[in-house]
């Protein structure tokens, strides 16, 4: 198993180099000059070149390459051109919603559509199983922003159950904190819960049909026990590439839902960096999104392993 | 079984609602109940916090280097304050300063310091932390640069500063007072104290409201500096910027919502007392909505600039026959819908003293025919007109709607529509575009319209209009600036380094029970602005 890893976290390092390469020489190429994003719309080009000096940004492409990559290897990610902040600190701080919101937005997606799969497969061709159809139907053809438009409409401005936009960490309460990522972890939960039901419900339909199945209903085995012991236990390994799927999608697509509801996290860091050309907090997070690919794609190779004995990681 | 899961379903459902305390209903996620002590003009206890929702944020608000119009409408005059501010009629009257004179022949400018003025830090504001101020602005600012020339302020003693310039200053204090980078004034040390940007670290103005907290994409929160020293009687209504802040509110907290919709949606669930760049679609529903108040005002204006180094554009029949077709109330409605004012004075309404209509027979003739002869008269041969725009604010829509106008009158329109930091690079090469759209806030004096300049992108390189432009900056008077202004407006009209369609609005809409706040130009300020809770 430590081999396996080891050897995982190996690949991950020409892969790193050249999602590098790319996105350094995308940022670079698109137009568009952070000096001139922060200097404002009045700003003379004197003021601008000015500054371009002072970034450092006047220097030869590949020299800005090198001392990046250098950097990067000392575990600096550099600073925002911006707002002189650290680049480490400003993804700490925006990751931290980010998490919350893909966690949560994942329970949401989990607690809906496992069950809901389960009892569709159950009685399949019953009104439930049609319901069920037509919710993930709608799920997967529902854009977020339009889901979460609605959500904002009835349970923030008529019902007021819930803030409309903004976000509380945890350290004002956990209540508060949730309160304030129900609605956008209910837009981005809502896709993936479609998802994974129109997975869990064609899996268990898979499952049921088998002899094994069978023969346990023979057996009088209790149709709780059954479906939670029996079927369940055989529809993980597509539960968990699925999730699995879900998990990167949600940290990093959350961008449209994070600006929608004013979320300050990963997503919405990006959109307003690629805006502002803040070259160094571009390029980190792509990096992480990419590390974090292929972390998750490694412990969803290792979790077949830990639910299906007879796949062997190694 | 369906027990079961009917027992599960329900106790996660009930488990969600503990968690998220949604079975409460309550209106505002935070308690109307705190107040704070009033300290403003009409007494009685105030809301604690103003939550106010903006659409973006600055990189910094250090505002002698930075011209966004955000970092204004939080800081200027809140956090920070200048030597001299703008009334109601956009001239310069004292703020930090008691008085201020000119020299004969306007070249010297010397300001009479007020005393007793507290810095945010505790210290008292000194001859030595204006005089550092006030050249950190300069060298910040190149058009403020470009007026002074070599010289700087001076000390003469503890309570009076001074700068000698080679030519008349008579535009300076209007510029110190409301430009895109208004001359805030802070200690000699936070001038000193610069980021690797060259940015302050500092935010220490003297203003009613000291910098409290910024959390990155989420607020920007002021907190009232209880040893404020105003001026000006309690009680007494504010001219334009100038006159007494009282600071009822404790807090000031900017949220920032990216999304208008989100804006607006908060405001009417009560979320936020105040938001920012309410859009045309929304507005008439804020309007209608008895539980807020809504304002409009002039923002800025609209700059079609033409490319004068290359291309089409450099042809004056061309412009004057692009000028002479545009249906300027057409374009508009494409780019703001009811959000716009026609006008054609470069200037906005809230700089009153430079309005004028000088040129206004050239201004939205909206005559295609006209248009087509002196295209015609001038052998012109089909060559398509470049314009870029960015796809921002209905730029690009104002665009799609120029391009049918142009093409009815047999000009082949090539649109290059990106985004807002594209834009602002591909401007800088000639080769590349005839004409680009942009937008100009308002500005105090017309010195301060870049497009005049020959090295701004445009390139008006003109010599009649440099000359205006100078006897426009080198005047001894206000009085001779403003005759000159009107001269050159007029001119400019002919040559067309642009086409200023019309003006802008920034539109508005807050809390009913917000009292105070001040909209003259540039959006609301709340130095004076709470939600009384009793008294």
């Amino acid at each position: 198993m430590i081999k396996f890893i080891g050897k995982r976290i190996l690949s991950v390092l020409p892969v790193l180099l050249v999602v590098s390469v790319v996105i350094f020489s995308l940022v670079h190429l698109v137009p568009g000059d952070p000096a001139a994003a922060m200097l404002g719309d009045l700003a003379t080009e004197q003021d601008i070149a000015a500054l371009r000096a002072r970034m450092g940004l006047d220097r030869p492409l590949a020299q800005q390459y090198f001392i990046w990559v250098g950097n990067l290897l000392r575990g600096d990610f550099g600073v925002s051109v911006v707002n002189n902040e650290t680049v480490a600190s400003m993804i700490f701080s925006h990751i931290k919603p980010t998490i919350s919101l893909a966690i949560y937005s994942l329970c949401i997606a989990a607690c809906i559509a496992v069950p809901m799969g389960m009892v569709a497969a159950r009685n399949k061709g019953s009104a439930a199983d049609h319901g069920v159809t037509a919710v993930s139907l709608a799920g997967i053809s529902l854009p977020s922003f339009l889901l979460g438009l609605f959500l904002m409409l009835l349970f923030g401005v008529k019902l007021r159950w819930f803030p409309v936009s903004g976000y509380k960490g945890l350290e004002e309460g956990l209540g508060a904190h949730l309160k304030s990522l129900t609605l956008p972890a209910v837009a981005l939960g809502f896709m993936n819960a479609a998802l994974m039901m129109r997975m869990t419900r064609a899996s268990m339909l898979e499952v049921l049909g088998s002899d094994y199945i069978k023969m346990a209903r023979a057996k009088g085995v209790r149709e709780f026990s059954l479906m939670a012991k029996h079927a369940f236990k055989n529809t993980l390994v597509t539960l968990i590439t699925v999730f699995g799927q879900s998990v990167i999608q949600a940290l990093s697509g959350a961008a449209v839902v994070e600006s929608m509801f004013a979320i300050p996290g990963l997503g919405q860091l990006m959109v307003n960096s690629i805006g502002r050309r803040d070259y160094y907090v571009i390029q980190t997070i792509v990096l992480l999104i990419a590390v974090f690919n292929v972390l998750v794609n490694m412990v969803v190779d290792i979790l077949y392993g830990c639910v299906d004995p007879r796949v062997r990681v190694n | 079984m369906k027990k079961t899961y009917r027992k599960l379903f329900a106790l996660s459902i009930a488990a969600m609602v503990a968690l998220t305390g949604c079975g409460g209903g309550s209106a505002s996620p935070e308690s109307p109940a705190a107040s704070a002590q009033a300290g403003g003009q009409t007494g009685g206890t105030y809301k604690e916090t103003l939550h106010i929702a903006v659409t973006q944020q600055s990189p910094s608000l250090d505002l002698h280097k930075n011209s966004t119009l955000i970092a204004r409408q939080m800081c200027d005059g809140t956090v920070w304050e200048k030597l001299v501010t703008l009334n109601a009629n956009a001239e310069a009257v004292p703020e930090l300063c008691e008085s201020f004179e000119f020299s004969e022949d306007s070249k010297t400018l010397t300001f009479k310091l007020r005393t007793g003025v507290k810095f945010h830090d505790g210290s008292e504001m000194t001859s030595e932390d204006v005089v550092a101020s006030m050249n950190r602005w300069i060298e910040g600012f190149s058009s403020a640069g470009s007026m002074v020339g070599d010289a700087r302020f001076e000390k003469v003693d503890d309570t009076t500063v001074q700068i000698v310039g080679n030519a008349p200053l008579i535009l300076l204090p209007a510029m110190i007072a409301g430009s895109a980078q208004p001359a805030a004034i802070t200690t000699a040390a936070a001038c000193a104290n610069e980021d690797d940007n060259g940015f302050m670290k500092d935010y220490i103005g003297t203003g009613p409201y000291k910098f409290l907290e910024w959390k990155q994409d989420q607020y920007v929160k002021l907190e009232r500096f209880d040893d404020y020293v105003s001026y000006g009687n309690e009680g007494e209504a504010m001219d334009g910027w100038a006159g007494y802040k009282g600071a009822p509110t404790k807090y000031l907290e900017y949220d920032i919502v990216p999304d208008q919709a989100t804006g607006t949606a908060g405001i009417e669930a009560g979320q936020y007392d105040c938001i920012f760049g309410v859009s045309d679609d929304d507005y008439p529903r804020l309007e209608a909505n008895g539980e807020l108040t809504t304002a409009r005002s002039q923002a800025g204006s609209i700059a079609l600039i033409f490319n004068h180094k290359e291309g089409i554009g450099a042809e004056q029949y061309f412009r004057t026959a692009v000028n002479t077709a545009l249906d300027c109330d057409e374009i508009l409605t494409a780019y703001a819908g009811g959000g716009y004012e026609l006008g054609s004075c470069y200037m906005d309404a809230g700089q009153p003293f430079w309005n004028t209509d000088a040129g206004s027979e050239h201004y939205n003739q909206k005559n295609p025919e006209k248009a087509k002869e002196i295209l015609a008269d001038n052998g012109y041969g089909g060559q398509p007109f470049r314009i870029l725009v960015a796809s921002l604010n209905g730029m690009d829509k104002m665009a799609i709607a120029m391009k049918s106008e142009l093409e009815a009158i047999g000009i082949p329109v090539e649109l290059n529509v990106v985004d807002w930091a594209t834009l602002i690079d591909y401007r800088k090469d000639p080769s590349v575009f005839d004409m680009y759209i942009t937008s100009f806030a308002e500005v105090p004096v017309p010195s301060l319209k870049l497009y005049f300049g020959a090295n701004y992108p445009g390139w008006s390189d003109d010599p009649k209009l440099a000359e205006l432009f100078g006897k426009m900056t080198g005047a001894v008077t206000l009085e001779e600036a403003k005759a000159s202004w009107e001269e050159l407006q007029g001119y400019s009209w002919e040559y067309l380094p642009i086409i200023c369609p019309g003006h802008y609005m920034g539109m508005f809409a807050w809390d009913k029970d917000l009292e105070g706040v001040n909209m003259y130009s540039g959006g609301p300020k709340f130095y004076n602005a709470g939600i009384k809770t009793a008294g």
